[in-house]
């Protein structure tokens, strides 16, 4: 039935083929649970594949970090559980704080930290801030640091999963961009621009798109998408072994171990998501750019190498929807991951396997559901 | 190895400009190209490749492939063969490698290579 080779059945098809959906595949194959992705493009061609590979723990919203907090562990040992080469190096995290209004902030966010028994983020004074970075720029006065975090290689870590995945079992289709879901009887019909398909459960990982899958799936939701920015230098002299991000600006920039340091921070471009495209917005480069040298004076001889952007969805509360649909059976939401989900990988497609196999997750994921924004009308 | 056309019908009108090319004083024909500079004066390496570390010297010459970078006051990654020479211009071979280690000035932009890079690239 159809074009493309491959089965047009499955006991569980995933939309989208970034890592949320390579992560979710690998875990239901590893249950022996028969798991087909259906991709519109290639796998890793969007977020998953473009993102500046952050893995971090270090600032989490306190309804992520339990989530958070498990997938930290995972990536310590993705390499030999995948049997493959993620790029994860753990390198430590630290956000720097350039004045005594950043102290008071980590403060209160130790405060509500240590109230919740997390202690995974350590305050530092400024003399150690400077012996960990020893380039930073002299007015800095401190700053927080998070010792298991630091990055790997995007496109690496997505095909890492994608891989293992195939290896357990799964089937991947490219090229399929699905266009209606449909129930009938008990199950969902599938029809993509070139063929149909047919599974006892749905998931939804289908990244900046994901809220048009949602509403066929009958649920709406806030959801909106950007394009946030990145660029890479040429090599320079290693001034800086930690990832590094700031309190109270948008910094964020680590360099890796053949010199070159990407630089991202969340300014964001133009978003065109019906043509894949996305437009850079170079003034805000610019400013990224010189918040990098406020804080590092050797950045002033940066050479930026390539700059892109990628599409990414986002949430009014830049949480993720970890969520079973509230209007269909048999279908569940991974997505809305607000610029942070590459970290989250591991553990979300760990939730999604238990939300299909076991009904239900240990993890509180009220804070995720997709019905969260919906207001009461009398 | 290299000479200027220029030099064997001088004409003494020629304005020169005076840079310093690897810590090294040298005087040069004005408007000409920090490459012709290098290469005139004996200092052909504009730098080495941050992966084999073999030396590299100017090769398409017009700005295309890039071979040519050097460092210009400070700057790395400036194409030698794009750019003109002014007076006091500081020009150094540059020498970042993947191994290249940062050492803090106290002061002012920049880096240092420290001993080990210095002697690998002698
Ligand atoms: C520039 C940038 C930097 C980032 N930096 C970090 C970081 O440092 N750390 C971090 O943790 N996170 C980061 N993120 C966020 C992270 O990349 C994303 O949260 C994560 O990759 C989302 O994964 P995903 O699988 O949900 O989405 P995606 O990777 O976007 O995958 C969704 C897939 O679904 C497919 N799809 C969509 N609609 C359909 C359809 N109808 N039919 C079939 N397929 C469909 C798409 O083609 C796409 O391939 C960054 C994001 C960007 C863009
Ligand atoms: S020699 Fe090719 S760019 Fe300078």
């Amino acid at each position: 039935m159809n074009a493309q080779a491959g089965k047009s059945k499955a006991s569980v098809i995933i939309i989208g083929g970034g890592i949320q959906g390579c992560s979710t595949a690998y875990q239901l194959a590893k249950r022996g649970i028969d798991v087909l992705v259906l991709e519109k493009d290639r796998v890793a061609r969007h977020a998953s594949g473009v993102n500046a590979g952050g893995v971090r723990l270090l600032g989490r919203d306190i309804a992520e970090v339990p989530l958070s907090n498990v997938s930290m562990q995972r990536w310590q040992t993705l390499d030999d559980e995948l049997d493959a080469d993620t790029g994860f190096r753990r390198r430590s995290l630290i956000n720097i704080a350039a004045d005594e209004a950043d102290i008071q902030t980590l403060q209160k966010r130790q405060d509500v930290m240590h109230q919740q028994c997390y202690f995974h983020e350590t305050m530092i004074d400024q003399q150690e801030l400077r012996e960990r970075l020893p380039h930073v720029a002299d007015y800095c006065v401190g700053g927080v640091v998070s010792e298991t975090d630091g990055y790997a290689i995007p496109y690496k870590s997505t095909f890492a999963f994608r891989q293992a995945a195939a290896r357990l079992g799964a089937n991947f289709v490219e090229g399929q961009q699905v266009q209606q879901l449909r129930r009938v009887g008990n199950s969902w019909l599938v029809e993509t621009v070139a063929g149909r398909y047919e599974a006892e459960y749905l998931v939804n990982c289908a990244g900046a798109w994901a809220d048009q899958v949602a509403v066929m799936m009958g649920d709406n939701c806030p959801m909106t998408y950007s394009a946030p920015m990145l660029m890479i230098t040429t090599r320079m002299p290693h001034f800086a072994t930690p990832v590094v991000g700031a309190v109270s600006r948008p910094l964020s920039f680590k360099q890796f171990e053949n010199g070159t340091v990407l630089i991202g921070g969340g300014a964001k471009g133009f978003a065109d998501r019906a043509n894949n495209k996305t437009r850079l917005d170079y003034a805000k480069l610019a400013a990224g750019a010189s918040n990098a040298v406020d804080f590092f004076p050797i950045m002033r001889t940066a050479t930026v190498n390539r700059m892109w952007a990628g599409l990414e969805a986002y949430m009014p509360d830049n949480l993720p929807v970890i969520s079973a649909s509230v209007n269909s059976p048999n279908a569940f939401h991974a997505f809305g991951f607000s610029a942070h989900g590459f970290q989250l990988g591991p553990v979300v497609g760990e939730v999604m396997a238990d939300l299909i196999t076991r009904t239900h997750s240990d993890f509180d994921l009220s804070a995720f559901r997709v019905d969260r924004f919906e207001r009461k009308v009398l | 190895m290299f000479r200027y056309l220029a030099d064997d019908a001088p004409n003494k009108s020629q304005q020169q400009v005076c840079i310093i090319i690897n810590d090294r004083k040298v005087t040069v024909p004005v408007n000409t190209s920090v490459w012709s500079a290098m290469a005139a004066s004996g200092e052909a390496t504009t730098r080495l490749s941050s992966v084999s570390q073999q030396p590299r010297s100017a090769y398409c010459a017009m700005g295309a492939c890039f071979e040519c970078l050097v460092e210009i006051d400070g700057l790395p990654n400036q194409q030698a063969c794009m750019t003109r020479v002014y007076p006091g211009m500081e020009v150094r071979s540059q020498t970042i490698t993947e191994a290249s280690q940062a050492v803090p000035l106290a002061a002012g932009l920049g880096y240092e290579l420290n001993a080990d890079q210095e002697a690998d690239h002698d």
